[in-house]
């Protein structure tokens, strides 16, 4: 952990707090009704809780902790998604986020104008795109889908694409969220190459999965979230293996730390 | 604390570059998705607002006694009040159409509706090309007013921006305003003189028309176009003016409801 690297991404103090609505209300008549009677009731949910946390260059940092822990709320901070409701963020350097399968995907589009736009929303205009466009297509081997809108695509072919747009643009920080989980095993191979590469190259990457396999292998650190706090921080082995211990023995999610809050 | 402040602006500047390549590219986008599978293609563009005028000579000009320039009338007025319902009615869903960009990526969120508002642009850019052909057809002169369009045209995008981005960012927290702005448009439309003069009606309805906004913008363009008279200064400054306080308002709603769209769409 002691090295000397550029500081990338660093939390402090940050907590995200989601105010949900007991009954959904997205309608003017209802919403004065309720306010008049004062009948908006909201329940609060702590989604994370005082995370600290600093990313040097070169850091291969694995994320992992039960459904509702807070995993993708931290990933969507960190991409500058969501702002938390405490806290500061500083991140330092260009991010390709790979969040839900694939970046960010118009749906109606076809996947050649989806190649451009995303490049577009990373900071690249349409001329350096097009240098890119060919090898983002190998890496994807979506050759024959380029122009078909992508709402007709499977879940394995936006993951395919969306990661060969993200490792194609050469972002200093990637985020992956479980998208190497929809793949097929070669092409789940592939990008695990691919990610070698880059970590070799200087490339910081956060990667969220439920997969301890591939955690162990991809990440040098891991963070266990449990209940919106860092239960643990390590190297990735002896945290993986804490977390496996702790799944056999608690196979239900404990919930009783935000029971209170309803 | 020089240098602090020159890379705050050389940052704002790269957001600036950045924002106006996805614009580009999501207007470029907008356009050929709405001429999709058709096959006539980008002629529907100069053809759709010539039927349409078409349409309403047809059944309209017995109520008229201007009957000669009675096309250009209705073509005017239809397309600058087709500017202003088109951006704003496409921009009111244009945010929470976009959750799948919005969810996973950081981007300006005041792009969609800016978007909507230029594919809308380019339709007019046709539309003014229909408007031309027509004054020809008509054997009516084109005037010398016409080159003041271009800076009359920044009014008229100034409103619709504005009102774009007031009712996008309410569309994520109040669905029913799509029906509720859709019927109102539909009365916004026929409380405007397009097809119909002011002259002819009742002082009340005289009276009335000038507190909608449309009216302004209508009759300003009419003038350059039509009549080739610059128009007095007060419609011109209102028109402006207009146009400001609406990005005014529209940009503090945006701005205010932008920070949770993320949470609600």
């Amino acid at each position: 952990m002691e090295n000397e690297n550029p500081v990338l991404i660093e939390l402090k103090d940050v907590s995200m707090m989601f105010r949900l609505p007991t009954q959904k209300v997205d309608n003017i008549k209802e919403f004065f009704i309720k306010a008049v009677t004062r009948k908006l009731k909201y329940r609060e949910f702590l989604a994370l809780d005082n995370i600290n946390l600093t990313v040097r260059k070169g850091e291969s940092l694995g994320l992992i902790g039960r459904n509702g822990a807070g995993k993708s709320t931290l990933l969507k901070i960190i991409a500058g998604i969501l702002t938390p409701t405490k806290g500061k963020v500083s991140v330092n350097g260009s991010i390709a986020p790979l969040i839900n399968l694939g970046a960010g995907f118009d749906h109606e589009a076809t996947a050649q104008e989806n190649v451009y736009l995303n490049g577009a929303i990373l900071g690249f205009s349409r001329k350096e795109m097009e240098k890119k466009y060919n090898r983002i297509v190998d890496f994807s081997e979506l050759k024959d889908f380029m122009n078909v809108p992508i709402k007709n695509f499977s879940s394995g072919m936006l993951a395919r694409l969306g990661f060969a747009i993200a490792v194609d643009v050469e972002p200093d920080i990637l985020l992956v969220d479980e998208v190497l989980a929809v793949g097929d095993a070669p092409f789940r191979k592939k990008c695990h190459e691919r990610i070698d590469e880059m970590r070799n190259k200087g490339t910081t990457y956060i990667f969220v999965s439920h997969s301890l396999d591939q955690v162990k292998r991809l990440c040098t650190h891991t963070i266990w979230l449990k209940n919106g706090s860092i239960f643990m921080y390590g190297p990735s082995k002896e945290v993986c293996a804490a977390y496996e211990e702790d799944c056999k023995k608690n196979p239900n999610i404990e919930h009783d730390d935000f029971s209170g809050a309803f | 604390m020089v240098a602090k402040l020159v890379a705050k602006t050389k940052g704002i500047g790269e957001q600036i570059r950045k924002d106006s390549i996805i614009l580009g590219m999501m207007v470029k986008k907008n356009i050929k998705r709405l001429y999709r599978n058709s096959w006539l293609g980008v002629i529907w563009t100069v053809l759709n607002p010539l039927l349409n005028m078409l349409v309403m000579v047809f059944v309209f000009s017995s109520f008229f006694n201007r009957a000669v320039d009675f096309p250009t009338y209705v073509l005017s007025g239809y397309m600058t009040f087709n500017f202003m319902r088109g951006s704003t009615s496409q921009a009111l869903t244009s945010i929470v159409n976009n959750r799948g960009i919005i969810n996973k990526v950081k981007i300006s969120t005041h792009l969609f509706p800016m978007a909507d508002v230029f594919t809308n642009l380019v339709s007019y850019g046709f539309s003014f090309i229909a408007l031309l052909l027509v004054i020809l057809v008509s054997k009516r002169p084109i005037f010398l007013t016409t080159l003041f369009v271009p800076v009359y045209l920044i009014s008229l995008i100034m409103f619709s921006l504005g009102l774009a981005l007031l009712l996008s960012a309410l569309y994520v927290y109040f669905r029913d305003i799509k029906h509720l702005y859709d019927v109102f448009c539909t009365l916004w439309m026929y409380s405007t003189p397009l097809f119909w003069a002011v002259e002819n009606m009742r002082p009340i309805v005289q009276s009335f028309v000038q507190f909608n906004p449309m009216y302004w913008y209508v009759t300003v363009f009419r003038s350059l176009m039509q009549d080739g008279v610059m128009p007095d200064a007060f419609s011109v400054l209102l028109c402006f003016g207009m146009g400001a306080a609406m990005m005014i308002i529209g940009g503090a709603v945006f701005r205010f409801g932008q920070k949770k769209f993320v949470l609600y769409i």
